[in-house]
């Protein structure tokens, strides 16, 4: 299996394709599982990236000394960190930008309401749902307005970003 | 369809099918290219709901492109033997 696996890698490389094999929730996989799919993937052909998945504590188990020479290989590693309160900001006007809406949509209070929560895909699905609201009311959208459909969405902005069910 | 009609647009928002990058993931995104033209072994962590899922989302619809092939292993807690009847799967062994 493990050679039908290198062979079919050789031919996707002549094919002139670029490899990305991507393990997912690497950090509940057994390390010896991961060395020797690390040995594995040393005899595809280089065009070809490795890459895994996995929560912080996977950095952690490959800092272990027992797994340094898991850990030499690794050619790229990030911690991929929640949005601070400037990147969220610079992203919701960003988006109001691209859809046209001026960057004083939300006041600043509003602003602030949103930036209160970590829940960062989940608040600018929310932001932008009111922003849509904002321009065809032809409202600001104030404090208030934002800390109410933080705290207890209407059903309908619910609805558009979770869908029906 | 509020979304959509109030601006004017014609893909309907928040869907999964087609993930776009934020400006760190797109940095992130742009490494992780380079590696795969040289050889690479990549490890991405972050805590729940960082973007790791987009990411990998975003990975996998690039294998749609003629000159990418990506293969995805998601199920977890499975020994080597496992993982690699999943890779082969995913390459259409």
């Amino acid at each position: 299996m493990e050679k039908e696996l290198i062979q079919t890698a050789y031919k996707h490389i002549r094919d002139q394709k670029t490899l990305y094999t991507l393990i997912d929730e690497a950090h509940l996989r057994d390390m010896n599982t991961l060395r020797k799919l690390r040995l594995l993937f040393d005899t595809f052909p280089p065009k070809h990236n490795l890459i895994l998945f996995g929560q912080p504590k996977l950095l952690h188990h490959l800092a272990m000394q027992v797994n340094a020479d898991l850990k030499s290989r690794i050619t790229y590693s990030v911690n991929l960190l929640p949005l601070n309160d400037y990147d969220l900001e610079q992203f919701i006007q960003r988006e109001l930008e691209i859809v046209k809406l001026g960057i004083n949509t939300f006041d600043e209070g509003a602003i602030e309401v949103i930036l209160l929560n970590t829940r960062v895909t989940y608040d600018c699905a929310v932001t932008c749902v009111m922003a849509a609201w904002s321009k065809r009311v032809g409202k600001l959208i104030s404090c208030p307005i934002a800390r109410t459909q933080k705290k207890n969405p209407d059903p309908k902005i619910r609805a558009l970003i979770y869908g029906k069910g | 369809m509020i979304i959509q009609n109030t601006f004017g647009i014609t893909r309907e928002p928040f869907q999964r099918d087609k993930p776009e990058l934020l400006l760190v993931q797109e940095a992130i995104m742009e490494i992780l290219t380079i590696h795969a033209q040289h050889g690479g072994f990549s490890v991405i962590v972050g805590g729940p709901g960082v973007g790791k899922s987009i990411l990998r989302a975003y990975i996998e619809q690039l294998g749609k492109q003629k000159e990418n092939e990506v293969i995805s292993v998601s199920q977890t807690l499975h020994t080597y033997g496992k993982v690699i009847r999943q890779l082969a799967l995913s390459m259409k062994i």
